[in-house]
């Protein structure tokens, strides 16, 4: 499977540069605790984020949001068997939503826990109707708290705009 | 005036304590359901307040102790289980026999064990670290004060708050503890992937905090990082009433007043005009998210004053029910005064009489409508104590019982609502006793552990239709049949359909239960219900198929006062039968001996009953009789009278003690003519013919 046809104009340079390093499908634990899957289908992959997430982890987590939402043009976040959330997380996860937008990607939290449903409810992050970047877009986490009967797909939540 | 007050306070507890309790099953069924969490915390608040105010210190202490634990339910410290269900349960019996004043001799220890059980719930919640600001803020010595205040709050953290400082969510959680919380995080300072540092902190909130433990409890809050962290306190809104918008009216409103514009010209003009919010995030000025926390700033305090302005300006009134029994009297005369005023309108041929009469039938209508409706309350009311009943219930018997309610809006009128309470629950029992089995037996049955009963309540015409139904083991057609021989009711081998088996349930001292237990068996129950539901001019009818469950069907009257009739003539005699039952009338040529008092309708034989005959009115009936065909428990059967006049409205009179005894009449209306109409019970003089001919109905 080669690389996604993604225009390079769009992506950060930072981006750029792990651009190739990242293999259609990979593993990895990283020293802190935090466990990551990847996988790509077409333009779309998954990134399943399992184990211990601290504020100290997240230095290694943001190099692998990155290289994933690179790579695709529709990614689905699922966080397996987490269950404590911390705000440090929340902001990364809003990060890589505003990411994403910039990108012309789309974002998807897939089937997320009623722990971190309960404290995006506590950080007061449900209370947007809009995206705080100043997209169009609707606010990731509102969408979440509508469900999948708002305007949001099978998963619960359509962040993103597609790449058009 | 000291008593009005109290009965005042009393009513408004009881309300509350309904609300809680349906709050709290419905919090059993769903334990996360915020909502409920929400309501039930509310309704603690608010008992707490209306003791405090009413000098019912017990009350409000005790509401104050089960409020503590709800706060902590609600900011997550607590999860809900059966056991704080049970004991909040517990605590609202408490309240209603404080309230009651029925606390009896044992309340000394129950009390204090309840209060004391709250407690250690909220100590060892405390204790946990995660309620810091409570402990601070206090239960019991907190400094609640009656002066309710909205505070605005910024809260920006220092940027090293995720690597050296408490985590801002539990700030918050303790800004939740003061009061109602509204929380907005401003979001968009966190920068894209590339360039942010994952452990730094690039998010502020806004909190519009109404509460009413003072300025200081909130800043209290932030005791701990105020040296680190921007935080800015405003009091947006008190209770003195200083903020109030000043009376000036916009310049829409003017346009309209003058009849210049209309609403819907302006709601057009304002449409095309872009509001201040989008044109200020349009330019850049401002985020999204500063908008929508002004926006809600603004909501919150509209809200906080037309809470204020509610308790003001009365929305509704609580109306001792004797007086409006009264207006319904009053207006059921009324009704009969105007029918007697149509009949004058009409002879007198004055062409200034009638249309003034019209107009006064047409308002007499109004208002006999309106009263009526006054008196109208849903069923639901009562459906919810139910659930209570069959949740104690089940327990005690070791049954697993989902009470599912639908229809609960549908209205009836309150008499019958009140007269309705004993029949339902005696099926309830009886459906939780003998129908539905017990979990193992449900299983072994190849059926889920949990039973089913259903309630559901639906408008028909001029009745309401209440079903009633489990998915239990359902009647035994041949144990009844076995019974109802022992007892001599019916013949050995006698012809009866499934449906006239079920009914012999119905009769008094009939029970097929082996054992006598508290809850049924008796053998009375079914009988007091049917007599019950007769007494509300009311129909109940038993289907059941063994194995699967009992459906029981209960068709009432809407209103108990005044009726849409057929006046019907033998005679000079008049009678109504409601209408509701009425199916068609056919003409009636009488053949004397040869009368086999049965009628061919349009092929189908109907029996007839000859009224002349049953009530013995003396004369000779005329060459064309008419026959009345109604309905009757599914079968139609036909009424022979001399005339038909045509429909009345018939105000319900009772026949008063003498005549108590008499079936086949259940009331009296007055006529236009000022005569007096027998009610015809038409289920009872089907019933009467039915056991025997030849027999007059007895009184």
């Amino acid at each position: 499977m080669g690389v996604p046809d993604v225009p390079s104009a769009r992506i950060p340079r930072s981006c750029q540069e792990n651009y190739q390093l990242l293999a259609v499908a990979c593993r990895s634990e990283g020293r802190l605790g935090l466990k990551w899957e990847f996988q790509k289908t077409g333009d779309s992959g998954e990134l399943v984020l399992s184990g211990e997430i601290t504020n100290r982890s997240l230095s290694e987590l943001r190099p692998v949001l990155v290289q994933s939402l690179t790579c695709v043009n529709r990614l689905s976040l699922r966080l397996e068997d987490i269950e404590e959330v911390d705000l440090s997380l929340l902001q990364l996860l809003c990060s890589t939503h505003k990411t994403a937008s910039l990108l012309m990607k789309e974002l998807t939290l897939v089937a997320p826990a009623p722990s971190i449903t309960r404290a995006v409810q506590e950080a007061g992050f449900f209370s947007h109707s809009r995206c705080s970047h100043g997209t169009d877009e609707s606010c990731f986490w509102s969408a979440q708290e509508r469900g999948p009967g708002g305007s949001t797909d099978s998963n619960g939540i359509t962040p993103g705009r597609p790449a058009s | 005036m000291i008593d009005r007050f109290l009965e005042s306070f009393k009513e408004e507890a009881r309300d509350l304590l309904a609300e809680l309790e349906l709050s709290l099953l419905e919090l059993e069924r769903f334990p996360s359901d915020t909502e409920s969490i929400g309501r039930v915390f509310r309704a603690m608040h608010t008992i707490k307040g209306l003791g405090a105010s009413f000098g019912f210190d017990g009350v409000s202490v005790f509401a104050h102790e089960v409020e503590t634990v709800f706060a902590l339910v609600r900011n997550g410290n607590i999860t809900v289980d059966k056991e704080l269900i049970d004991l909040t349960l517990q605590a609202r019996d408490w309240i209603g026999a404080l309230i009651d004043g029925s606390t009896g001799s044992s309340g000394e220890a129950r009390g204090p064990a309840l209060s004391g059980a709250f407690k250690r719930i909220s100590e060892s919640a405390s204790g946990e670290g995660t309620t810091a600001g409570r402990s601070r803020a206090g239960p019991g010595g907190e400094a609640t004060s009656s002066e309710q205040i909205i505070c605005r709050l910024r809260f920006k953290p220092s940027p090293d708050i995720f690597l050296a400082g408490p985590e801002p969510t539990c700030l918050l959680n303790e800004l939740r503890q003061l009061g109602e919380c509204q929380v907005i995080a401003h979001l968009h300072e966190i920068p894209p992937l590339e360039s942010i540092t994952p452990e730094k902190c690039y998010i502020y909130w806004d909190v519009l905090l109404t509460t009413d433990r003072g300025i200081n409890a909130v800043r209290d809050v932030f005791i701990f990082v105020e040296d680190s962290c921007e935080v800015t306190i405003d009091v947006l809104h008190e209770n003195d009433g200083q903020d109030l918008e000043p009376g000036y009216l916009k310049l829409g409103q003017i346009l309209v007043e003058r009849g210049d514009l209309t609403p819907e010209d302006i709601g057009k003009c304002l449409s095309r005009q872009k509001r201040l919010g989008e044109i200020v995030v349009e330019e850049g000025l401002v985020s999204p998210s500063h908008v929508e926390s002004a926006l809600l700033e603004q909501e919150v305090v509209r809200e906080a004053r037309r809470f204020r302005q509610g308790g003001e300006s009365v929305s509704s009134l609580r109306v001792p029910s004797d007086k409006l029994d009264r207006l319904v009297d009053l207006v059921g005369e009324l009704v009969t005064a105007n029918a007697r005023l149509g009949r004058i309108a009409g002879l007198c041929d004055n062409p200034q009489l009638g249309p003034v009469a019209e107009e006064i039938e047409r308002l007499t209508g109004e208002l006999r409508d309106s009263t009526l409706n006054i008196r109208m309350m849903p069923i639901g009311d009562t459906f919810a104590k139910f659930r209570r009943v069959v949740r104690d219930l089940s327990r005690e018997l070791g049954k697993d019982v989902e009470l599912v309610t639908a229809g609960e809006e549908t209205e009836l009128d309150k008499t019958v609502i009140e007269k309705l309470n004993d029949p339902l629950l005696h099926i309830i029992r009886n459906s939780i006793g003998h129908g539905i089995e017990q979990p193992e037996l449900r299983e072994a049955a190849g059926k889920a552990r949990q039973g089913l009963l259903v309630f559901t309540a639906v408008h028909s015409g001029d009745s309401v239709v209440i079903t009633v139904q489990d998915d239990g083991a359902g009647f035994d057609g041949e144990a009844i049949r076995a019974e109802a021989v022992r007892k001599g009711l019916i013949e050995s081998g006698a012809d009866m359909s499934e449906t006239e088996i079920f009914s012999l349930v119905l009769l008094p001292g009939f029970s097929t239960a082996r054992k006598v237990t508290g809850i049924s068996g008796r053998g009375v129950g079914m009988d007091v219900v049917k007599r019950t539901i007769d007494g509300l001019r009311g129909t109940i009818e038993i289907s059941s198929r063994r194995g699967a469950g009992t459906i029981i069907t209960i068709r009432l009257p809407l209103t108990l006062a005044i009726i849409e009739s057929l006046l019907v003539k033998i005679g000079d005699a008049g009678f109504v039968m409601p209408l509701s039952t009425v199916e068609e009338c056919i003409e009636h040529r009488s053949r004397g001996s040869l009368d086999t008092n049965l009628a061919n309708v349009r092929g189908s034989l109907v029996p007839y009953i000859p009224l002349r005959e049953r009530f013995s009115v003396p004369g000779e009936p005329p060459d064309i009789q008419q026959i009345v065909i109604v309905r009757v428990d599914g079968n139609r059967i036909g009424f022979v009278v001399d005339a038909v006049v045509g429909e009345h409205q018939a105000v319900i009179k009772s026949l008063g003690v003498v005549f108590r005894n008499v079936t086949g009449v259940s009331g009296a209306t007055i006529l236009g003519d000022g005569t007096v109409a027998l009610i015809l019970d038409v289920a009872a003089l089907a019933a009467i013919e039915k056991q025997g001919y030849g027999k007059s109905p007895s009184g």
